[in-house]
């Protein structure tokens, strides 16, 4: 610089050879650190990775905008940090929250929220939990839990509803799950027959999930490693006219002039909602609706329940690979003329552990001669599927479908074509993996069928409940075969027989 | 009165793994009530049969006479009686 010639921008004199000011350097422009800042600064500088070691330290100190800036180093947890500075003042922050924030730039954003602990847990917003497996409300027992010892194989002996000190048909007129017949008449909320119950799951019965919700909603099949995109897999109709978001079946001839089935009764689920809560006891012991399980039944049922998980694809992630049924079920779809199966299927296809629990306490009652491991695994549909097909192809489709299965492996055990008959409407089949060596379930319908087996759902529940009187049941099946008799036949679906494996 | 047989997974008609009955009842006597045998040996309420109408894949059920039915019933009440 001293060599430039006098006057050149760069040279330290002015052309008058006076020497110019020093060039100001940008960090002596910079504003002082209050003296708080300073100190907070210096320590978090030292501890920004050893979390263990000060957090709790730093903790009695820590500013909530402080607080709010470490935890803007992770996306995940800064919308749940922000919104609760007033928490952050009071309360000492997580011993691991830093390094959760220096982990979360390298993990998924499903396997932080399974890593978080319980107090961070708290902090997430609802839709970061929503992918962890449901479980049992954790209750004190109450009395009516106590039963009599099993003193047999399955249990089955000494349960709520044989031991109850009531004659039969005195607990038949006891039952409360039941609105009177003029208040069935009344109601003209069909919602309330489609998704209004406990749980908004079934019972393990022959229908389908009652969750209709999925109709609309976007599958989480997108994410996935496969990427089967069910937009563009969506109607599978070869003029592209069938979509999920306008059934066909609301062009179906008949339908629209069948009787108005949406004013006809619907079941108040809710009613005893306040004593319908499943219980799980200390013991393990597991008690909803009437129906109870052993601490070792409960034990049984979760363990059953857990192989169900497994076998049907989702991994720890909450997403999907190539393996697990789920998986193979939307590879059979990709492979069809016709057809799709329910758009919400990866949100419904795993029955839930209430569910699951009812079904087995149901069967254990009812096949005195098996044993509660025996029965566990019996449980047909603690996975099922279901695909839907046009009227037009819904023969054919079906067939397909079989072959598809049939082609991936999987065995054929039962099937059971309901189209002729007066109440429900559709093809029920059961297969088992030998994979897994566990038995699933595919329903077959239309959009129609599938329509009005939802619909129905509330009617199939109070239908198949044991505490129904006998008239009532009469009457709500008389209604439901109704309701059934404005589905449309598909042509041709009577070609398809009944099956059962031998042996 | 009908008589079934449930026939779980594994099992037949000849060994099912429960019984179910439908009898008729009502002012008309056309009413039907549902029961199935429970490890007491007792008849209660059940809505086995009506699920299988509806198309349930889990069990068959199949129409056994009344005597195929008592006989079922009494080569239980050996086995549970010895503890099995």
């Amino acid at each position: 610089m001293e060599r430039l010639p006098p006057g050149h921008p760069s040279s330290p004199y002015n052309d008058d050879m006076t020497p110019k000011p020093p060039v100001a350097r940008l960090k002596n422009l910079e504003l002082p650190l209050h003296s708080t800042e300073q100190g907070s600064s210096a320590a978090n500088a030292g501890t920004e990775h050893e979390p263990a070691r000060n957090s709790r330290a730093e903790a009695s100190t820590v500013s909530p905008a402080s607080t709010s800036a470490a935890a803007s180093a992770t996306s995940t947890l800064a919308a749940s940090a922000t919104s609760l500075p007033s928490e952050s003042t009071t309360r000492p922050a997580p011993e691991n929250s830093t390094g959760l924030a220096s982990e979360s730039a390298t993990r998924p954003a499903s396997e932080r929220t399974a890593r978080l602990p319980s107090e961070s847990t708290t902090r997430l917003p609802p839709e970061s939990t929503t992918r962890l497996p449901p479980e049992s409300t954790t209750r004190l027992p109450s009395e009516s839990t106590t039963r009599a010892g099993a003193g047999s194989s399955n249990g089955a002996a000494g349960r709520s509803r044989v031991a109850s000190p009531l004659g039969a048909t005195d607990r038949l007129l006891t039952r409360n799950i039941l609105v009177s017949a003029a208040q069935l008449y009344e109601t003209e909320e069909p919602d309330a027959v489609i998704g209004g119950l406990p749980g908004g799951e079934t019972d393990g019965s022959a229908e389908g999930p009652d969750e209709v919700s999925g109709w609309l909603s976007t599958p989480t099949w997108a994410d996935t490693e496969l990427g089967v995109d069910d937009a563009s897999a969506g109607p599978a109709t070869e003029d592209g006219s069938a979509s999920w978001s306008t059934p066909d079946w609301d062009d179906t001839p008949g339908w629209d002039d069948a009787p108005d089935t949406l004013t006809h009764p619907t079941i108040d689920a809710d009613q005893d909602h306040a004593t319908d809560e499943p219980l799980t006891g200390p013991d393990g012991s597991w008690e909803w609706n009437g129906r109870y399980l052993t601490p070792e039944e409960s034990r049984i049922a979760d363990e059953a329940l857990g192989r169900c998980r497994i076998a049907e694809g989702r991994n720890v992630f909450g997403g999907y690979g190539h393996s697990g049924l789920t998986p193979a079920m939307r590879r059979i779809e990709a492979q069809l003329e016709h057809g799709q199966l329910l758009p919400d299927t990866e949100n419904t296809a795993l029955k839930q552990a209430d569910s699951f629990k009812e079904k087995l306490a149901d069967l254990i009652m009812r096949h005195p001669d098996k044993s509660a491991e025996e029965l566990a695994l019996d449980v047909h549909d603690g996975i099922r599927y279901a695909f839907i097909f046009d009227s037009e192809h819904y023969a054919d489709g079906t067939l397909q479908a079989h072959s598809r299965l049939k082609g991936s492996g999987f065995d054929l055990e039962v099937r059971r074509n309901c189209w002729q008959g007066s109440e429900y409407k559709g093809i029920n089949s059961r297969w088992r993996d030998p994979a897994h060596d566990l038995v699933f379930e595919v329903q077959f319908h239309t959009a129609a069928s599938w329509d009005a087996s939802q619909r129905a759902h509330g009617l199939y529940q109070a239908i198949t409940d044991a505490g129904t009187p006998p008239e009532e049941r009469a009457r709500l099946r008389s209604i439901y075969a109704e309701m059934s008799a404005a589905v449309p036949v598909p042509r041709g679906c009577a070609t398809i027989p009944d099956f059962r494996k031998e042996g | 009165m009908t008589y079934y047989a449930i026939v779980g997974s594994g099992r037949t008609a000849q060994a099912p793994s429960g019984l179910a009955r439908r009898r008729y009842a009502g002012r008309d006597g056309r009413t039907p009530v549902d029961e199935a045998l429970r490890r007491e040996l007792t008849w209660e309420p059940d809505s086995a049969i009506v699920e299988w109408e509806f198309g349930e894949v889990g069990a068959d059920l199949v129409e056994i006479s009344e005597a195929v039915a008592a006989r079922l019933a009494a080569g239980w009440r050996v086995l549970w009686d010895d503890g099995g």
